[in-house]
């Protein structure tokens, strides 16, 4: 009897052990641990692109293409003002003043966390590639993709928070840049600053190798995806920063010769309302035609940002506050808008000129636009530009600026080396530009400029007109155009308005590290 | 009945076969040993092989009781007496042994049932004399029949053992002593004087607990081996009056243990600590275990819900509320005992959960060889009605004051004036609708309005619960069943709960070695409760200017928060429900085989099964369906623009869910247990366990459902206009309202568990304990599976030495120590990377389709265990035979390497990373106290108290968010101070110009820390934590009419008072529909005021804002907002602190036992009514200023409890 209740026991011990494995399986419902390429491939697109994510929520506001209009004595809108006081007056702790109620409390404003966090997707991602199964072309296209968008981050945050590459009497070599974290492992050790040259350096390199994983490892992703077109792209836009313009024109070239569509904007369906066509009305999204729109527009090479179906989605919270009542008004602006000095760039007709020809289409499809009703009987409309500029366009890299950097690296050899034929190539590409922007109900009419300097004002101006609120590129522009003076009217209540100013040079063309950075970092050194 | 079974004497005679009657357990003398800690299995049919030569007989009995597990009555000294005896069996019958042992000797002996009962034999049994026969009863303090206790003439030398109904019949004459005796009760001599032909006994209970015995879950360990430190309290000990939870019932009753009532709303969970707080992020609660059976919460709480100290849960946390806990299944008059598990030594059989003390309920049991027992048990009980007397709320006068000085000083408000109250009428003058005469004469007509909300929504509940048990059991079986019913009804009219428990329990010895016990309960209970709407949040923050009806009686209607709908909180109520049904079944079977040798081997097996179905709706004729529509009710058709721009233009809402929890335990254990030489008894127990816990729930919102037309449900169009007609998505789809969210969890576990206990001569004793633990927690570190944690004790029986065992007064002194060792693993990291699937919407890009993952948890490798080291040192003593009773613990549990979620720099793309840096300290006294001041025949009283002292304390710097918000909840962790320490701001008292509250803030320049550390700039309040509880309990006992008390003591928490300004009324001034606190009645009014009052003016929009130093480190996710104005300051300053100690009186009962003469009338052996009144009356401290403390923290006051219980036996 004895042995046999041992021998049961010792039998149940068994099948209870041998169970074991199996009843201790790890199970989740919705956790698990990657284990084949298509997980890293979600985790990619959760933690490594920025869908849905503004990367740089306070660029456009901080830039010379938006305006104040004051509270113009309502409260509201008063309200809406001061939400974008801080950085619109280029403060000096404009993190921190944001922050204060009332301010610009966005989940996005912390670009430095925001970006480092998608860093972090993009750096786990090239650690778990080669512990995953699946086929080399997925592991190793998708670590070029990894790599290749790792390389866009670091290079908005070193424009954002260094000195310009370029900059006058700035060594590229000891002014300091951002820390690069390149490993995914968290630790509680402190970065330090590295300098400028090393983050471009670490830009280069990743952008070459991510370049050459997806070249030799091909893959037909979607336009969200990076690719070697984007590769060539940012290696064009990098070099060009660094007045690299051989390289700037070489990379610009491969992405040319394999992409050269552009958008025909005048393809865009408009939507007539008193005798014009409107194209990106506020309240149906049937007549939004945005250059980023995946399906409309030809000359996408990569895309983040979302087409919503409201009006301005994902983006700050200036603009979207914007989307006010106010707008729909004759005498009311709204706070923040367009500024004139952009609007006065581009080349159109008057807004109540009911003839069918409207000139540069970009003013009307890169900007949110609104109806008001000028009188109501007869029915006449007017209407405003306002912000909301990336819930239009979306945010990306454009074969567009292909053209222009291609066009701006050009006119800079030429003047060094005063070689007049780039110029004219030059011209060809921005004129190439021009007519895909221009309404086609009327032939367009090349520009002709032959003297180098005008034509590099005009190619700086072209580049203004074209990337008006998008991706931080007049901001960097500007950064890299030798820092000029440029000035803000800024007013919350009527008659108290202020202008400020940011000098030639001014150190503010460096925005400062947000204070939580540098709390949990002491080895990072505040911008001065 | 009367047969002549009910005596019988001890006869000499090998073919005696008496009746098996004797319990087990049952010993007058002495016990030699106790062979098997468990109930033994037992048979006639056993054999004993024996070969000794002159033994002495001790020595041969104890070798039968060896190889039979026979237990054996004997007097000691009887046996020392006896001679040697010379034997050589094989597979002899016991029979036949004792035969050949007793041949020579002048002994009686007996066998009843596996009990050898020895006597000495005398002549008296063969002189028959004339003596009478006296006929009597033995029960017990409480009157309950005693059977099978031993009625021994001392004189002749003849004993009975009274029956089943503790009668019995015995001959003796004039000056004979009787002696009575039974084990576990004081034995009592009687003189017999003449005349005396019957005789009453009532036997008290011997107070010694060293012969106790303490249910583990995992052994039964005598009381006198335990050396881990545990308490226990007897169902008879707790009030069960039908209207309180169990958990309510055992405040007070167990030192160490603390209860907190949150609010007085019917199911409302309490807050059971034990032994204070020794973990920050995880779990708090303690483990409940039935009957050896670990329980699950019918629903998965998240552990911070739980741990909220006095806090009302959130929305969806308050249908669970509803729901009960995990025991909440459990027919209170099932339980037989209560027994709590503190420190290491006897928590650590129960693994790493244990942590937090582990709190095991036994449910009653039929008892072998007893005549079936029916019992009956009923109570109705009422509660006292809410009022506005506790409430400290403003009557309508009071409130139109408050708006006419908002009007008549022109206080700005951020809203135009309300369409109710006065500033109604006020709207209706300006726009020259009512003349000032009628403006007048109406603002008169609200001021006496005074509507009592309490009068509308409440209701003086009578609730009833009845339990039925039937127990009983023949020689080898025993079985017990019940069926409980409880009908409870609310304060609130249209909540309530109705519920049925059922349980059948049976027990059997198959062999004398098998023994198998069998149980099932089940049981269902509903719970109506309400949707959208809070009728307590109503009528406490509703202004009573409003009407409920109108003055022709029906339904009164306000544009409800200028919203241009109207609403009536009646309507809202009869037009949404809200109602949860749980069902359950739970049942278990154990299996003990026990072969030689001591060893046995135990297999167990239990399963539940709960279900829980809620179903929560609004019609399209509420208010909260008309606010969706957008229109009221029946206002437009389908061709209106209103219809076509109607996200919900048909039915209402309906909101069900389905929860189910289905889990087993089974376990597999091998015992031995044997004594070496009468004084070495080792003990041992090996074994596994595997637990699984299952939960699956399915929960679903959809519109459009019409209750009334079929419980139809129209799904809402997709596309609806706009207001220009365009076409736009309907927000009920595109906000993922419509939605169903799927639960599909199974958590399970392996263990193994070890024990060893080594006792020499009852003196010393040693045990050890080891547990460990694996699950398939999803991320873990697999290295830590099966890491055992353990620990040892020691126990020094003083009383049990030479020297004191001459001393009559000293029934126990014992002393204990333990030491364990707690690790516990880091519960969401590991070495690995996790990602998760984002919930709802977020798990597809809605940019490109595909799926999307999350990083859930960085691979953090180099994470240790968090380490909790228990030392626990006891001291128990009993004398003067059990009239003075203590229990002293002292313990200290240091926390070392808790895992704290430590800010690292953003570089590293996530903002905290876990470190094992916390430690924690908690130390403590448990004390419990029982005095039996007065014990006579008629007259009884006793005193037991219980009180416990934790201290603990933080000590390590914790890296935590230093917002103001988190210092004074209690969740800063600040080293040096206790855990639920808070912090507020310091209230420098009020402006002397504007009555604005004036708050000390330290500046960055005054302070630098104020940036980065709350307490800088705050001031310490307290803590939440009492540091001091205490029970109290007496009860007089005259005859049969008992009458006692316990109370409640709780002092060194502090509290802080319900916010005195809302929310709402902050930044603005106060909105004509809310009440508002009767406190604001003394507010500063005028200049100088601030002399007088420390109550702050009125608020208004252009107060300016305060900036807090710190606050705007909370980058990325939302700013808690570093500035704030006076009046929320206000709200968490120094003034709104109060020294939360209370005395609550908890209980008062009379309870009468029918004469027998009167209960056999009743047919029935015993009957007992009882009276007893709950929460009878607290004393707190004057911070209060007569408010009551519940209501002063913001919940529901609690409520009196009066119930009539009736106790009847069959």
């Amino acid at each position: 009897m004895k042995r046999l209740i041992f021998l049961s026991v010792s039998l149940a011990a068994l099948f209870v052990l041998a169970g074991c494995k199996k009843f201790l399986t790890e199970t989740s419902q919705d956790e698990i641990r990657p284990s084949t390429v298509s997980d890293l491939v979600a985790l990619m697109a959760g933690d490594g692109y920025p869908y849905q994510t503004n990367l740089s929520p306070i660029l456009d506001l901080i830039s010379d293409n938006v305006q104040c209009n004051g509270g113009q004595g309502n409260v509201a809108l008063s309200e809406v003002v001061r939400k974008g006081r801080a950085p619109f007056t280029w403060m000096k702790n404009l993190y921190q003043e944001a922050l204060l109620p009332g301010g610009l409390a966005t989940a996005y404003l912390n670009s430095w966390q925001t970006m480092y966090g998608k860093i972090a997707g993009c750096n786990t991602v090239i650690a778990y590639i080669d512990r995953v199964s699946g086929t080399e072309t997925e592991k190793n296209n998708l670590r070029g993709q990894a790599l290749t968008m790792r390389a866009y981050y670091y290079f908005m945050l070193v424009n954002m928070y260094g000195k310009p590459y370029n900059a006058e009497g700035v060594n590229p070599e000891t002014s300091s840049g951002v820390p690069l974290k390149l490993r995914m492992e968290v630790t509680d050790s402190l970065y330090p600053r590295n300098t400028v040259a090393e983050v471009y350096a670490q830009i280069e390199a990743d952008l070459k190798a991510g370049l050459k994983y997806m070249k030799d490892y091909p893959q037909n992703n979607n336009t969200y995806k990076m690719n070697p077109l984007a590769a060539y792209a940012m290696l064009s836009r990098l070099y060009l920063y660094q007045e690299k313009w051989e390289q700037a024109i070489a990379y610009a070239d491969s992405v040319i010769a394999v992409r050269p569509n552009l958008t025909q904007l005048s393809t865009y369906k408009g939507r007539p309302i008193g005798g014009y066509y409107l194209f990106n009305n506020g309240t149906t999204f049937e007549y939004s035609n945005r250059i980023y729109d995946p399906i409309l527009s030809k000359e996408i090479i990569w895309q983040f940002s979302a087409i919503g179906t409201g009006t301005g989605s994902s983006e700050d919270e200036v603009f979207r506050s914007s989307v006010f009542s106010a707008a729909y008004s004759n005498t009311i602006e709204p706070p923040y808008s367009v500024s004139n000095s952009l609007l006065s760039l581009y080349e159109t007709r008057p807004l109540s000129d009911t003839a069918v020809y409207l000139g540069d289409l970009r003013l009307r499809t890169y900007f949110l636009t609104s109806l008001y009703f000028v009188t109501t009987s007869p029915v006449v409309y007017g209407f405003k530009f306002y912000g909301g500029s990336k819930g239009v366009g979306g945010d990306g890299l454009r074969v567009s600026e292909m053209y222009l950097n291609r066009a701006e690296a050009k006119i800079q050899m030429a003047i060094k080396n005063a070689n007049v034929s780039l110029l004219q190539t030059a011209l060809n590409d921005l004129n190439t530009l021009r007519s895909a922007r221009y309404d086609a109900r009327r032939p367009y009419s090349p520009v002709v400029i032959t003297d180098a300097q005008q034509l590099l004002t005009f190619c700086k101006e072209e580049r203004r007109r074209e990337f008006p609120l998008e991706g931080g590129h007049r901001w960097f522009d500007l950064r890299r155009w030798g820092m000029p003076s440029i000035s803000h009217f800024y007013e919350e209540d009527p008659g108290t308005g202020q202008t400020y100013t940011l000098e030639k040079g001014d150190s503010r063309y460096i925005l400062p590290i947000p204070n939580a950075v540098l709390e949990r970092n002491a080895m990072i050194s505040q911008n001065p | 009945m009367q047969s002549t079974a009910i005596t019988r004497t001890f006869e000499k005679g090998p073919g005696n076969q008496l009746p098996k009657l004797i319990r087990v357990m049952k010993l007058t003398t002495l016990f030699l040993t106790f062979f098997w800690l468990h109930v033994t299995a037992r048979t006639d049919a056993q054999t004993v092989t024996l070969s000794v030569k002159n033994a002495p007989v001790k020595q041969v009995l104890l070798q039968v009781q060896k190889q039979t597990g026979f237990n054996i009555m004997v007097e000691e000294q009887l046996l020392d007496k006896a001679g040697k005896v010379t034997l050589k069996v094989k597979d002899a019958s016991v029979e036949a042994v004792l035969r050949l042992c007793f041949k020579q000797e002048q002994f009686l002996y007996s066998l009843e049932d596996r009990t050898i009962v020895v006597r000495k034999s005398t002549p008296a049994e063969t002189v028959e004399e004339l003596a009478a026969e006296i006929t009597g009863k033995i029960t017990d303090e409480e009157g309950n029949p005693l059977a099978k206790v031993s009625v021994y003439n001392i004189t002749t030398k003849k004993g009975v053992i009274s029956n089943d109904e503790g009668t019995f019949r015995i001959q003796a004459s004039q000056g004979d002593v009787i002696q009575f005796s039974y084990v576990g009760f004081i034995t009592k001599q009687v003189k017999i004087t003449e005349g005396t032909t019957t005789l009453t006994m009532k036997l008290e209970r011997r107070a010694s607990a060293a012969d106790e015995v303490i249910i583990t879950g995992y052994q039964n360990v005598q009381k006198s081996k335990m050396t881990g430190s545990v308490s226990k309290v007897k169902a008879e000990d707790l009030l069960l009056n039908g209207a309180t939870t169990i958990e309510q019932a055992l405040q007070g009753k167990m030192p160490g243990v603390e209860i907190v009532n949150n609010s007085g709303q019917i199911g409302t969970r309490q807050t059971v600590r034990v032994r204070g707080v020794s973990t920050l992020l995880g779990n708090q609660e303690p483990v409940w275990v039935v009957d050896g059976i670990i329980q699950e919460d019918p629903l998965p709480f998240q552990a911070k819900e739980l741990n909220r100290f006095n806090q009302e849960p959130s929305g969806s946390e308050l249908l669970k509320n509803f729901i009960g806990s995990a025991i909440a299944w459990l027919n209170p008059y099932d339980i037989e005992e209560v027994t709590v598990l503190k420190d290491a030594a006897s928590t650590a059989i129960y693994g790493v959960k244990a942590a937090n003390g582990v709190i095991l309920i036994t449910t009653k049991r039929g008892k072998a060889g007893r005549a079936p027992v029916v019992s009956y048990n009923a109570s109705i009980s009422t509660q006292s009605m809410l009022t506005y007397d506790k409430l400290n709320l403003m009557n309508s006068k009071e409130r139109i004051d408050v708006s006419r000085e908002i009007w008549e000083k022109g206080l700005t408000s951020t809203t135009a004036l309300d369409n109710v109250g006065y500033s109604g009428l006020l709207k209706q003058y300006l726009e020259q609708k009512l003349s000032y005469d009628e403006f007048n004469a109406g603002v008169k007509q609200l001021e006496v309005n005074n509507t009592n909300w309490f009068d509308v929504l409440y209701q003086r509940p009578v609730n009833q619960s009845h339990s039925l048990s039937v127990s009983g059991g023949s020689g080898n079986s025993s079985y017990y069943g019940s069926f409980g019913a409880n009908m409870q009804k609310g304060q609130a009219k249209g909540n309530g709960q109705t519920g049925y428990q059922g349980s059948v329990s049976f027990t059997t010895n198959i062999t004398s070695r098998l023994a198998a016990s069998v149980k099932i309960a089940g049981g269902y209970a509903k719970t109506d409760g309400f949707y959208n709407t809070d009728p307590y949040k109503y009528a406490t923050t509703t202004s009573r200017v409003i009407p409920a009806y109108n003055e022709d009686g029906t339904l009164s209607y306000y544009n409800y928060w200028n919203s241009g709908l109207r609403f009536n909180v009646l309507n809202e109520l009869s037009q949404s429900g809200n109602s949860n049904t749980r069902t359950n079944l739970n049942t278990g079977i154990s299996i003990r085989y026990r072969f030689s040798g001591g060893f046995m081997f135990e297999s167990l097996f239990g399963a539940n099964y709960s279900n829980v179905s809620s179903e929560a709706y609004a019609t399209e004729r509420s208010y909260a369906m008309t606010r969706d529509r957008g229109y009221e009710y029946g206002t437009y058709g389908p061709n209106d623009q209103q219809f076509k721009m109607s996200r919900l233009p048909f039915g209402g809402i309906l909101v069900t869910g389905n929860n189910s929890n289905y889990n087993y335990t089974w376990r597999n254990g091998l015992n031995y247990g044997r004594t070496f030489n009468k004084v070495h008894v080792v003990t041992g127990l090996l074994g596994m366990e595997l637990r699984s816990n299952i939960y699956k729930a399915t929960n679903a919102t959809v519109y459009g459902y019409m209750p009334d037309r079929g419980k139809v449900v129209i799904m809402p169009p997709g596309i609806i206009q706009n207001s220009i007609g365009s076409p736009v998505e309907n927000l009920l789809y595109s906000a993922d309202l419509i939605n169903t969210t799927i639960t599909d969890r199974t958590a399970n576990y392996v263990s193994y568990y070890s024990s060893g206990s080594y006792t020499y001569d009852n003196r010393y004793v040693m045990s050890v304990s080891l547990r460990g633990d694996a699950s398939n927690r999803f991320g873990q570190d697999t290295r830590a599976r099966f890491k055992p944690i353990w620990a040892v004790g020691g126990r020094w029986n003083v009383a049990n030495e030479k020297f004191f065992r001459k001393t009559s007064w000293l029934n126990d002194l014992s002393v204990r120590a333990s030491y364990g060792f707690q690790g516990n693993v880091a519960e969401n990291f590991g070495p690995d990377l996790i990602i998760k699937i984002p919930a709802g919407t977020n798990a597809i890009s809605n940019l490109t389709g595909e799926p999307i993952y999350r990083i859930s948890n960085m691979p953090y490798s180099n994470l240790r265990w968090e380490k909790t080291q228990t030392v626990n040192l006891g001291l128990d003593f009993n004398f003067l035979g059990g009239r003075i009773g203590a229990s002293l613990d002292y313990y200290n549990k240091r926390s070392r390497d808790l895992i704290v979620m430590k800010d690292v720099p953003f570089e590293n793309g996530v903002t905290q990373m876990p470190v094992n840096s916390g430690t924690l300290n908690n130390s403590g006294i448990d004390l419990s106290l029982n005095f039996i001041p007065v014990r006579t025949k008629d007259f009884t009283w006793t005193v037991g108290i219980n009180s416990a002292r934790n201290f603990n304390k933080v000590t390590s710097r914790q890296v935590q968010n230093p917002t103001w918000n988190t210092a004074k909840s209690g969740t800063y962790y600040v080293e040096g101070y206790a855990v639920s320490s808070f912090w507020v701001f310091d209230f420098a008292g009020l402006d002397s110009a504007t009555g604005i509250p004036l708050i000390n803030l330290p500046t960055t320049a005054q302070n630098p820390n104020v940036k980065f550390d709350a307490a800088a700039f705050m001031k310490y309040a307290g803590k939440f934590n009492a540091d001091f509880t205490g029970g109290f309990n007496t009860s007089f006992r005259y005859k049969t009419l008992t009458v006692s008390s316990s109370m409640y003591l709780s002092t060194g928490a502090h509290k802080l008072l319900a916010p005195l300004y809302s929310v709402d009324m902050i930044r603005s001034t106060p909105y004509e529909y809310n009440n508002l606190p009767q406190l604001l009645v003394n507010r500063w009014r005028k200049p100088g005021d601030h002399l007088t009052t420390d109550i702050p003016s009125l608020p208004q929009a252009t107060v300016g804002f305060l900036t807090i130093p710190s606050g705007a480190q909370t980058f990325g996710n939302q700013s808690q907002g570093s500035s704030e104005t006076p009046y929320t300051l206000y709200n968490f300053s120094t003034a709104r602190v109060v020294n939360a100690s209370f005395l609550r009186v908890n209980n008062i009962s009379v309870s009468y036992s029918l004469p027998a003469k009167i209960a056999k009338r009743i047919f029935s052996k015993t009957a007992m009514i009882g009276y007893s009144i709950s929460n009878v009356y607290t004393f707190v401290s004057r911070d209060y200023k007569g408010l009551d403390p519940e209501v002063a923290a913001g919940s529901q006051p609690l409520p009196r409890i009066h119930a009539f219980n009736l106790a009847i036996t069959f």
